[in-house]
């Protein structure tokens, strides 16, 4: 059981370190986008209904603009479900590798 | 506890949660170095021919039907692609002239001839930050390399 145990607690601190790394990195984007868009999208409106106001654009212009800034964040959305499912694939191929390469060194 | 029984549960645990992540783990397309380059190119093409949307679309209607062609190609590349809907979308909402990014743009160009300079402005700025999701979800995939490495 020796050996085993050794390849449990290798195992474990290598999964632990592969998990903070890969979700520490990935949440801190997804923070840092969402945030950023946020700003984006108030700054926009305020200036936009400013020259809207002003007649520096039509309404028509003014309502593709808004309707713009909609199908924006759709494909933002798709974008970080995107990145998500990337992330999670490569978490899924990193254990793999992790099992393999701590069985090979601990047991064999 | 002993270390046999503790060992056990680890496993039957470990596989289970191996087991849902596997399950749970939609594939996604890997990296297109085609796919990228053309994004960013069809990204200055239509950046470059929105400027000009000041003027009559009439004078530019040959470079706006090359550009939609373009864009309509990039969509059939993106949607050809196995595990690669989630781009195929992008690029549907992105050239769908009954929406409101570049193929609703060209539209009202050619129906109303011209458009304000601040209209036009703004909307680059839109359809530009449109261009680089697609631009970020490619960049993002996973690189031959890396499946290579693995």
């Amino acid at each position: 059981m020796a050996d085993f145990d050794a390849f449990l607690e290798q195992l474990k601190t290598s999964l632990k370190g592969l998990a903070q790394n890969s979700f520490k990195k990935y949440s801190q984007q997804i923070l840092h986008d969402g945030t950023e868009f946020a700003k984006k999208l108030e700054d926009d409106l305020q200036r936009w209904s400013v020259e809207y106001s002003i007649h520096e654009m039509t309404k028509e212009e003014f309502e593709f603009l808004v309707k713009g800034k909609k199908d924006l964040l759709e494909m933002e959305a798709l974008k970080q479900l995107g990145l998500a499912r990337t992330e999670l694939n490569k978490l899924r191929n990193a254990i793999v590798d992790t099992i393999t390469g701590t069985a090979v060194k601990v047991l064999l | 506890m002993t270390g046999k029984n503790f060992f056990y549960k680890f496993c039957l645990s470990f596989l289970l949660f191996t087991v849902i992540l596997f399950q749970t783990c939609t594939p996604v397309a890997s990296y297109s170095e085609t796919a990228y380059t053309q994004a960013i190119r069809l990204k200055l093409e239509s950046l470059e021919l929105m400027s000009k949307a000041t003027e009559g679309y009439s004078n530019h209607s040959g470079k706006a039907d090359t550009l939609k062609r373009e864009l309509r190609f990039a969509y059939e590349y993106a949607k050809g692609k196995p595990n690669n809907e989630l781009t195929a979308k992008q690029w549907e909402i992105m050239i769908n002239p009954d929406r409101n990014l570049i193929g609703g743009f060209l539209r009202i160009w050619k129906e109303d001839l011209t458009l304000t300079p601040v209209f036009v402005s703004e909307a680059q700025g839109v359809i530009g930050d449109a261009f680089d999701t697609i631009i970020g979800l490619e960049s993002g995939k996973i690189k031959p390399s890396q499946l290579e490495e693995q």
